[in-house]
């Protein structure tokens, strides 16, 4: 393109047509290179700023809890290997408190767990879709009446 | 397709597309094991852990009601099933909050996470099913 | 009432600063006023080089995102009288890179929108006569996925975001999830394809906050957990799913 060429296309050095003013412009078609930008750094306290966290932490850590209680019934069947003579099942007043924890864990993660089940599931019905409450609350149901069975085979299986 | 951001800053890469079946099947049964577990657990911890020590007679207190118990091929497969979601939840859930905390190895975690998972899982299956 | 509030901005000149610092300023506190209404009076009055995105001031533009005392919020729904006594901590978004002062680099977001095909797909390669017609029982199959403004407030409050940046986030799988549930729409398959690969609803650990900072209530979380169990379920059952 040679200078006064009044195409509207401008390439890099190429002088503008002048204005009617009589003022000429000189501009690059590039801009210059922008300078990067600050990265974002994730503090190692994030969780504890907001109330959501803390409870997303909670609901996780029931994982922890409950494994931790399985370990535990895990060494009273190991202890059962080693023969009736010297087999004690685990008890105590220490023992008792752990498992009072890990059962408050254990239904803080049925709670959430069987809560958010209503949620996720989407089961249309005609135009419409089925409530999340009345879901959750039929699961609610299912732990009591699961609950109830299993305990009544555990104390059966003892007598 | 890639582009730059207007700051010069790292290029944004395209994810790849699925479905990825692997990552699906993981969830899947991190979400089942969740949901049985939810329904499971509670019983076992309230009659073994609470009220069994303080006098309920339950299957664990004395050791023939409890060899009897384990020496029951649905009752191994039954506790088996219990550990294993036990195991898993804890496997699927230290391997998000390790990372979210920070600690950045892909591999390093994994191996963490899925490595205790297992190790329980294989601890209950061994001592289920070569006891007396 | 207190005659003024103090804001502190985090301002960052990238030709001058090595990092961002904040600066405090003291205007005048009104009852009806949001930090919005703050900052522009700091603008108007004692500092015109603050910067900051904002536009319609009524939470419907998505401009104004800012983490105010540490939460994200927009500037223009939060109300200084929350804040009182202050100071009030306004900074740019988490998340996010930050160009300038609050204004912070969101192309990773506008090219994650656009991977999740957000349009009607249908099969017919020309439009035919008439309607695709609806009824407002299937418009409120989607309608609360519709409501998204780009805010990116739930990008902002997700912390598989700072660990997975390539995330496709909260905001993108609803809008997703608007077209999965809109019965004119034929291109599930296609989309499907893009949520169940790398960097998309595997990622995300079912926090929850995203649809917590939602200003619109579009629950982003229940768009990606149902997209979760609908592509699993199709995955597993032979007839299931699409």
């Amino acid at each position: 393109m040679s200078s006064g060429d009044v195409s509207p296309v401008r390439v890099e050095g190429e002088p503008r047509g002048t204005d009617s003013d009589g003022v000429s412009a000189r501009m690059p078609a590039r801009a210059v290179e922008p300078p990067v930008a600050y990265p974002f750094k994730q503090p190692l306290t994030w969780w504890t700023r907001r109330r959501g966290y803390l409870l997303y932490m909670l609901r996780e850590f029931t994982a922890v809890g409950i494994a931790a209680w399985m370990v535990l019934f895990l060494v009273e069947i190991a202890r059962a290997h080693g023969g009736g003579a010297g087999y004690q099942p685990l008890g105590g007043p220490l023992f008792i408190a752990i498992s009072v924890l890990c059962l408050g864990l254990a239904l803080w993660h049925s709670y959430t767990f069987l809560s958010l089940a209503g949620m996720i599931m989407r089961i249309p019905l005609g135009d419409r879709t089925v409530s999340p409450r009345l879901i959750a609350q039929g699961m609610f149901a299912l732990l009591a009446a699961v609950t109830a069975l299993i305990a009544a085979l555990l104390i059966w299986g003892g007598a | 397709m890639t582009s730059q951001d207007s700051t010069g800053g790292e290029e944004h890469h395209v994810p790849k597309p699925g479905p990825n079946r692997v990552l699906g099947l993981i969830w899947a049964g991190f979400a089942s094991a969740a949901v049985l577990g939810a329904l499971i657990v509670p019983a076992h911890i309230l009659i073994q852990g609470v009220l069994g020590p303080l006098g309920v007679p339950s299957f664990d207190r004395h050791y023939g009601t409890f060899a009897r118990a384990l020496s029951n091929p649905l009752v191994k497969i039954y506790l088996l099933v219990l550990f294993a979601c036990s195991f898993y939840m804890l496997a699927m859930r230290v391997w998000y909050v390790v990372r979210e905390l920070g600690v950045p190895s892909k591999l390093g975690v994994g191996l963490f996470s899925f490595g205790l998972g297992a190790a329980g899982t294989i601890v209950a299956g061994y001592l289920l099913f070569s006891g007396p | 009432m207190p005659e003024t509030i103090t804001l502190s901005v985090t301002r960052f000149d990238p030709d001058q600063d090595s990092q961002p610092h904040p600066q405090s300023y003291e205007v005048p506190y009104q009852d009806d006023w949001v930090v919005l209404d703050a900052l522009n009076w700091v603008k108007a009055h004692v500092d015109g080089s603050v910067n900051y995105r904002w536009s319609c001031r009524m939470g419907i533009c998505g401009s104004c995102g800012m983490n105010v005392n540490g939460q994200p919020k927009l500037g223009c729904s939060a109300f200084l009288r929350e804040y009182l006594p202050g100071p009030i901590e306004v900074a740019p978004m988490a998340n996010f890179p930050i160009v300038r002062d609050l204004v912070v680099d969101i192309s990773s977001f506008m090219d994650k929108l656009k991977w999740v095909k957000p349009w009607i797909i249908r099969d017919e390669t020309a439009v035919g006569p008439g309607e695709h017609r609806q009824t407002p029982a299937q418009i409120e199959q989607y309608r609360q996925f519709s409501m998204c403004i780009n805010c990116m407030l739930c990008y902002s409050a997700c912390p598989v975001i700072p660990i997975e940046p390539g995330f496709v986030g909260p905001a993108a799988i609803a809008l997703a999830r608007r077209y999965e549930l809109d019965s004119r729409d034929r291109g599930g398959q296609e989309r499907l394809r893009t949520l169940t690969g790398s960097d998309a609803i595997w990622d995300c650990s079912f926090v929850g906050e995203c649809s917590a900072v939602c200003p619109k209530g579009v629950d982003p979380a229940k768009a990606i957990q149902q997209t979760k169990f609908e592509s699993t379920l199709g995955m597993l059952l032979p007839w299931g799913g699409r």
